[in-house]
C-alpha cells in the first residue's frame, strides 16, 4: 500500500475546521476549570465546614471516575435534570472543565502548601498586611512551583478534549472520523491527527520537563 | 487573673489556612460559601424530575455490570502487566550505550505519551489494519492500544526507578563478580521496582479510567455495558450514575491494592 | 490599656542612625517595653509555657538560653502574635495581648524578629527583600525604602551584594540581611530566635558582629541563643529556660558562677 498524503491534503479544511473547535473547547475549559479548582482548592485549604466537605467530595468523585462518564452523565442528564438544553458543545465543555478543576484544585493546594511556613512567619513578623502577604510572597512561590504541573494539566485536557466527538461535538477526531468514514484511508488520516497532536503536546512536555529540573535545582 | 480563649483573632480577607490562626473566620466561609453553593445546585435542579427516577432498573441489571466491570478490571490488569514486562525491558535497553537504540527508544515512548488514547485507539483498530492486512476484533484492538500507551509510560516510570537505585547497589554488585543477568534480575529490578509502585498506583488507578474509552469501540467493558443498558432501557441518568459509582469503587479497591502492595514490600526494622 | 504609657521618643532605641541608651541611668524608674505576664501556653496535653512572667526593659539586651524544648522560641514568639497562648497578658511598649487584630499589626511594626532560618523571600533581591515592609506596612515610597534598605544594607556590611538574590549568597550574608530587613521598619524590639544555629561555624561570628554592633547602638533586644560566650559579654542579662519556666534570670557574672540551681549548673557542664 502506499501513503495517501493528498486525502489529508483534500481535507484539511474540515480537520481545521475541528481544530478550532478542540482549541476553543480546550481554552474553556482550561479557563473555567481554574475558577472552579480555585473554589476547591480554598474549600480544602480551610479545612473545616462545608465547602470544604464539598470541595473534597468533588475532587474525590471527579478523579475517581473516567472523564467520560462525567461527559455522557453531563451529556444524557443535564438536560433532564437541569431542564434546559443543553448543546453538546456545552456539555463537554462542562464536564472538561469539572474534570480540569479537580485536578487544578489538586495541584493549586500542593503549590501553596509547599511554599515554606517560614516564608509567611516572616512577612507577618514584619508587620506587611495580610493580602500583601499572599500577593507579594505566598502566591508568587506557590504559582513558580505549579508550572510543570499546570503544563501537565493542559497536556490532560488536550487529550480529554478527544473524548467529545463521543457526545457529538465536531472537534478534531470527530471530523477526522468522518472524514476516514467518507475515503476509508483511516490509516492516514489519523497518523495525521496523531502527529498534529503530538506538535501540540510534546513541546509543552519538554518545557514541564525542562522546568521541573530548573526548580529540582532551585530547592538544593 | 486568667484570660481564656487564643489572643491573636483570624486573619482578615482571603482566610486560607497556613497558619494557627483559623478559627471562626474559616469556618464561617466556609459554611457561608458552601451554603451558597448548595442552594445554587438545588435552584437549578427540577426535583420533580428526580423523583422519577427509577433506580430499581439497577438490581435487573446488576450481572451484566459486574461483568463489564470485572472485564474493565481484566482489561486493565492484563495490559498493565504485558506493559510492565515490555515497559521494564525498555528501560534495561536503555541503559546501553547504542545510539540509535536510545533514539528509536525515545520516540516510541513519546510518541506513545504525548497522543491522545482516544487518537491511538482509532488508529490501531482502524488505520492499522489498513497497514498491515491484519484485522484486529475490538477487543484485540482495545487491548492492543492500550499496552503500547501503558508500556511507554512503564518504560518511563521503571527508567526514573532504575536511576533512583542508589550507585553503591551498582558498585557493590560489580566489586563482588555478579554476573550480568543476576545483577539486573537480582539486584536492581527488585529495588527499582519497590521503588515504582506509587507511581505504578497512580498510572494503574488512570488507566483503570482509561479504559472506560474501550466502551466506543463496543468492547465489552463497563462502558459499553452501560451504554447499551441506557440504550436499551431509556434510564440513562440511573445507569450513568450507577457506573460513576462503580467507578468509584474500583479505583478505591486498587488504591487499596496499592498501599497493601507497598507494606507487604516494606522491610520490617 | 496599661497604666504608664511611656513617651514614645524618650530614650527610645529605635533602628537606623540609632541613639545610645543607658538604661542604668533610669534604673528602676525605667518602664517595661516588654511585660509578660502569667503566660501559659498548651499544646494539648504537653504545657510549653507554665505561667511565664517575663520582662524586659526599654534599651534592656536578654539572652534566653536552655536546653531544647524549655519553651524559649515559644516565649520568644508570642511576643510577637507568631504564637498564641491559652492564659496570662503580653503588653508590648503599651499594646495588650490578647487584642485585636489590629493590635497584633501595631506590635509587629515595632517589634523586629530575626529567625533561625533567615527566612528571606528567595524571589526577590536583597534590596527589595528589606525595602518591602516599610512600603507596605509603613506606606513608604519605593525611593524613600530603597535608600533605607542601601543604609542597612551598607550598616551590616553587604552593601555589594544589593542586587543579588538570597540563594547567591551565604548563610552568614542571608542573616545579615535578615537583619538589615527586620531593621528597615525600624523597631523599638528587636528579636532573635537563635540567630546563629543554622549557620556554619566560620560565619557565626560573622552575624555575632552585626548583633554585638546594634547591642552598642542600646536597641532593645532578646536573643534566643546557644553561643553563651557572646550572651556573656552582651547581654544585661540571662534567662535559664527549661521545661516550659524561667529557672533563673541573672547577669551575666552572677549568671555563670550559679552554684544554686542543679538543671542550670547541668545545662552549663554539658555545654562549657
Amino acid at each position: 500500500m502506499h501513503f495517501d498524503t493528498t486525502v489529508i491534503i483534500r481535507n484539511l479544511p474540515d480537520l481545521f475546521a475541528g481544530v478550532k473547535l478542540t482549541v476553543l473547547l480546550v481554552l474553556v475549559s482550561l479557563g473555567a476549570g481554574i475558577v472552579l479548582g480555585m473554589i476547591a482548592c480554598l474549600g480544602k485549604l480551610l479545612q473545616r465546614g462545608l465547602l470544604c466537605w464539598i470541595a473534597s467530595a468533588y475532587v474525590t468523585v471527579m478523579r475517581g471516575i473516567p472523564e467520560m462518564v462525567v461527559m455522557f452523565w453531563i451529556y444524557y442528564c443535564g438536560p433532564l435534570i437541569l431542564d434546559t438544553r443543553l448543546s453538546s458543545f456545552a456539555a463537554a465543555a462542562t464536564s472538561m472543565s469539572l474534570y480540569a478543576g479537580a485536578f487544578l484544585a489538586e495541584i493549586f493546594r500542593a503549590g501553596i502548601l509547599a511554599v515554606p511556613r517560614g516564608q509567611m512567619e516572616a512577612a507577618r513578623a514584619l508587620g506587611v498586611p495580610e493580602p500583601f502577604v499572599w500577593a507579594e510572597v505566598v502566591l508568587p512561590q506557590a504559582l513558580r512551583m505549579m508550572i510543570p504541573a499546570l503544563i501537565g494539566v493542559t497536556t490532560l485536557v488536550v487529550k480529554v478534549s478527544g473524548l467529545a466527538s463521543a457526545i457529538g461535538v465536531a472537534e478534531l477526531v470527530y471530523q477526522a472520523n468522518i472524514v476516514s468514514g467518507q475515503s476509508y484511508r483511516y490509516f492516514e488520516l489519523f497518523t495525521a491527527v496523531g502527529i498534529f497532536y503530538f506538535a501540540l503536546i510534546f513541546p509543552l512536555s519538554l518545557l514541564a520537563q525542562r522546568y521541573e529540573r530548573v526548580l529540582a535545582r532551585r530547592m538544593r | 487573673m486568667t484570660n481564656t480563649g487564643t489572643t491573636v483573632p483570624a486573619p482578615r480577607g482571603l482566610a486560607f489556612a497556613a497558619a494557627r490562626f483559623r478559627i471562626d473566620r474559616a469556618s464561617a466561609i466556609s459554611f457561608i460559601a458552601g451554603i451558597a453553593l448548595v442552594y445554587a445546585v438545588f435552584h437549578a435542579v427540577d426535583w420533580k424530575f428526580v423523583r422519577t427516577l427509577d433506580f430499581h432498573i439497577l438490581f435487573e441489571y446488576w450481572r451484566p455490570l459486574a461483568r463489564g466491570a470485572a472485564i474493565t478490571l481484566g482489561i486493565t490488569a492484563s495490559s498493565l502487566a504485558v506493559g510492565l514486562s515490555v515497559g521494564v525491558v525498555i528501560a534495561v535497553l536503555l541503559q546501553l550505550p547504542i545510539g540509535p537504540l536510545r533514539w528509536l527508544i525515545v520516540a516510541y515512548v513519546e510518541l506513545w505519551r504525548n497522543t491522545p488514547l482516544i487518537v491511538q485507539l482509532f488508529w490501531v483498530h482502524f488505520g492499522l489494519p489498513v497497514l498491515t492486512g491484519i484485522s484486529t476484533t475490538a477487543l484485540e484492538s482495545g487491548f492492543l492500544a492500550l499496552t503500547l500507551q501503558s508500556s511507554a509510560y512503564l518504560a518511563d516510570i521503571a527508567r526514573a526507578g532504575i536511576q533512583a537505585v542508589p550507585r553503591g547497589q551498582w558498585q557493590a554488585a560489580r566489586a563482588l563478580g555478579l554476573p550480568v543477568w543476576s545483577l539486573w534480575l537480582e539486584v536492581i529490578l527488585p529495588q527499582a521496582l519497590k521503588i515504582m509502585i506509587p507511581a505504578f498506583a497512580n498510572l494503574a488507578l488512570s488507566f483503570l479510567n482509561g479504559s472506560a474509552l474501550l466502551g466506543l469501540l463496543q468492547v465489552g467493558e463497563l462502558m459499553t455495558v452501560a451504554a447499551k443498558i441506557s440504550d436499551y432501557t431509556f434510564k440513562p441518568i440511573e445507569i450513568m450514575t450507577a457506573v460513576g459509582i462503580v467507578y468509584l469503587l474500583l479505583n478505591l479497591l486498587v488504591a487499596r491494592l496499592a498501599r497493601w502492595l507497598e507494606i507487604a514490600t516494606r522491610i520490617p526494622r | 490599656m496599661s497604666a504608664a504609657e511611656p513617651p514614645r521618643s524618650a530614650n527610645s532605641a529605635a533602628a537606623g542612625d540609632g541613639v545610645a541608651g543607658e538604661p542604668e541611668a533610669w534604673g528602676n524608674h525605667v518602664p517595661d517595653i516588654i511585660r509578660c505576664e502569667a503566660l501559659t501556653r498548651r499544646y494539648g496535653a504537653f504545657v510549653a509555657l507554665k505561667s511565664v512572667d517575663f520582662r524586659v526593659r526599654r534599651g534592656e539586651v536578654v539572652c534566653i538560653v536552655g536546653p531544647s524544648g524549655g519553651g524559649k522560641s515559644t516565649l520568644l514568639r508570642t511576643i510577637n502574635g507568631l504564637e498564641s497562648f491559652d492564659e496570662g497578658s503580653i503588653v508590648v511598649d503599651g499594646i495588650r495581648l490578647p487584642g485585636n487584630r489590629g493590635d497584633v499589626v501595631r506590635i509587629r511594626r515595632e517589634v523586629g524578629m530575626v529567625f533561625q532560618s533567615f527566612n528571606l523571600f528567595p524571589h526577590m533581591t536583597v534590596r527589595r527583600n528589606v525595602a518591602l515592609a516599610p512600603m507596605r506596612a509603613r506606606g513608604a515610597t519605593r525611593d524613600e525604602a530603597n535608600a533605607r534598605a542601601e543604609r542597612l544594607l551598607r550598616r551590616v556590611g553587604i552593601a555589594d551584594q544589593i542586587d543579588k538574590y538570597p540563594e547567591q549568597l551565604s548563610g552568614g550574608q542571608q542573616q545579615r540581611v535578615a537583619i538589615a530587613r527586620a531593621l528597615a521598619m525600624e523597631p523599638r524590639v528587636m528579636l532573635f530566635d537563635e540567630p546563629t544555629s543554622a549557620l556554619d561555624a566560620e560565619m557565626v561570628s560573622e552575624v555575632l558582629q552585626v548583633i554585638r554592633e546594634l547591642v552598642g547602638t542600646g536597641m532593645t533586644m532578646v536573643i534566643v541563643t546557644h553561643e553563651l560566650g557572646f550572651a556573656r559579654e552582651a547581654a544585661d542579662r540571662i534567662v535559664f529556660m527549661e521545661s516550659g519556666t524561667i529557672a533563673v534570670e541573672a547577669p551575666p557574672p552572677q549568671f555563670f558562677a550559679n552554684t544554686s540551681d542543679s538543671r542550670l549548673a547541668s545545662f552549663l557542664s554539658k555545654i562549657l
